[in-house]
Formats: structure tokens, C-alpha cells, sequence
């Protein structure tokens, strides 16, 4: 079965994120003032064959502790679909 | 002494460094592919800078996964001395070697630029050729400069006296070695401060403290 794997990767609480601070000022300077703030993140499609749903969240699971996510400056999310 | 230089996809610093050893050192430099295995006993590696794989993912992430990796890791479990220049440094977090991780810059752009480095620590073999609380002025080159540590590995870091340089204008963390004071990264050049040439030779107190810890001069 085909599956894709999103991967919402954030910055940590108290990381510094200077992206997100510019655009946080930025939607202010707009009139959005109920905006608290803005981080910075990003997304990762993982398109990959798996037996199943949990057999696809855990290879993702292990590429991100392995390779694709900071575990000292960042924390992740997955969600996954089948296509 | 022998000494050898890493290069991935991306590395520019290998043949300066290379050219620094020899030339002004009479050090005996290879230079090693990033997928090949280290056979020969060196005394000496370095990784140089330049984005290793375009510093996707991360600066360094992809680097760390190289068939080298377990050669680099052997040779500082054995000891042995290891610098990493700028992304030297960056692979040397990613491979766990030396602590933390790095962030893009606060303003958000590449900065290229002389700063002033004031030492704090020059009992180890990259900085015994310094006196205590000299100030070096090096050239920095980087997109992602900003060096991050939890609380606890900075307080591990202190207590290891594993903090090497700060920055003299923001105070900033800019140079470390691990506990045992054989692996040495710093976010900048000394390899591109060693020529009168340059304006500017401070870089070579590095190379000289190496020498002066293998009892080389």
C-alpha cells in the first residue's frame, strides 16, 4: 500500500526564531493585533510503500530521529494518509 | 605529523587548509573523500568548511551519515585530535561529538566578516599557544551562525571548561571542544587568517597551538 507521511517540524519553545518574529511584526504592522506569534516550521511530504498505516508512521518516525528533525532545536508531528 | 582533511559534496576549505599544513607547517596532509574509510593512523583531522550537501536538511545532518562517520568517531574515541572549521563544526554537533546545534543567523542573512574571538580557555591543544584572554580577530563566513545549547549541555559545557572562544561583540559561544579537549569546532577561519598576504596571520595560533601540542615546535 502507498502512503503519504506529513511531517510538521517546529522549533522548540525558547529557540530562537527570528523568521518567525519578522513576520509576527509584520501581520502587526497589518492591524491583526490579536496575533499573540508567529513560528516558523515546515512541512515534509513522505511518499512511501508500507504494509500498513502503523508500519508507515513508524519508518517516518525512525527517518526523522535518524536524520530529518534536530532533536536539540526541534520537535515533530506526523499524520498520515493513504494515497 | 600527519594529518587528514575530510571532504564531502560542498566542502571549498580542504586545499587552503591543506595548503596552510604543508607549506607553512611541513605537515604531510591527504585529502579523504567523505565515502571512504580512514586506514592510516593519523594525527590529525579536519574538517574543513563549505555546505556540505548544500546544508540541506541541516548544516552538517547529511555529512554525519557518510561512510566516514565511523572513522571520525573511532579517532576521537582513540584520543586523537579533531578540528572542524566552521561546517567541520556543524558535522562534529550533528555526529555528537561536540555539543548542541546551530541556527540561521539572527538577521537572517550570510555574514562575511572580521569578528574578534577572546579565549577562555588555552590548556587544550587548539589554543595553548595562546595567552590567557587573547583576543584573535578571524574571519567568519556562514548563513548559520547561531549556536544553540540546551541548559543542561551548556552547564555540562562550562564545567568541562569546553567553552574555547566568545565572541568579544556579542558574547556569544563561539568556539568549543568536548570534555576531553581533543575535538575542537569553532565558527570561523583561522585556515583564511594565516598569510601577511591576507592583512591578517591571527588564524595561525591555532595551527600553532596544534604543533606546540604534538611537541612539533
Amino acid at each position: 500500500m502507498k502512503f503519504q507521511v506529513k511531517v510538521f517540524i517546529s522549533l522548540k519553545e525558547g529557540v530562537s526564531d527570528s523568521e518567525g518574529h519578522a513576520a509576527t511584526e509584520a501581520v502587526w504592522k497589518l492591524g491583526y493585533s490579536t496575533v499573540e506569534k508567529i513560528r516558523y516550521g515546515k512541512m515534509l511530504q513522505i511518499k512511501l510503500e508500507a504494509a500498513n498505516r502503523e508500519e508507515a508512521l513508524k519508518l517516518a518516525q525512525e527517518m526523522c530521529q535518524k536524520i530529518l528533525v534536530s532533536p536539540a532545536i526541534e520537535d515533530f508531528e506526523l499524520q498520515c494518509s493513504e494515497v | 605529523m600527519r594529518a587528514g582533511i575530510i571532504v564531502y559534496p560542498g566542502t571549498s576549505g580542504a586545499e587552503l587548509v591543506s595548503l596552510v599544513l604543508e607549506k607553512d607547517y611541513g605537515v604531510s596532509t591527504e585529502i579523504i573523500w567523505h565515502e571512504d574509510k580512514i586506514t592510516e593512523d593519523f594525527d590529525l583531522l579536519i574538517l574543513p568548511g563549505g555546505a556540505s550537501f548544500g546544508n540541506y536538511i541541516r548544516p552538517g545532518a547529511i555529512a554525519a551519515h557518510s561512510p566516514i562517520s565511523e572513522s571520525i568517531i573511532e579517532h576521537a574515541k582513540k584520543g586523537k585530535l579533531i578540528m572542524g572549521i566552521t561546517n567541520g563544526f556543524q558535522i562534529l554537533t550533528e555526529l555528537k561529538l561536540l555539543p548542541g546545534a546551530f541556527l540561521p543567523n539572527k538577521n537572517g542573512k550570510f555574514i562575511s566578516k572580521n569578528v574578534q574571538f577572546i579565549n577562555v580557555n588555552n590548556a587544550t591543544p587548539f589554543t595553548c599557544a595562546l595567552n590567557p584572554g587573547e583576543v584573535l580577530t578571524l574571519p567568519i563566513a556562514h548563513h548559520y551562525g547561531e549556536y544553540y545549547l540546551s541548559a543542561e549541555e551548556s552547564a555540562a559545557l562550562v564545567m568541562n571548561q569546553g567553552v574555547i572562544f566568545n565572541s568579544v561583540e556579542t558574547g556569544n559561544i563561539v568556539a568549543v571542544t568536548n570534555k576531553e579537549h581533543n575535538v575542537f569546532g569553532i565558527m570561523a577561519h583561522p585556515d583564511r587568517a594565516t598569510d601577511p598576504l591576507l592583512g591578517n596571520v591571527d588564524g595561525r595560533k591555532i595551527f600553532d597551538s596544534i604543533l606546540k601540542s604534538r611537541g612539533d615546535k
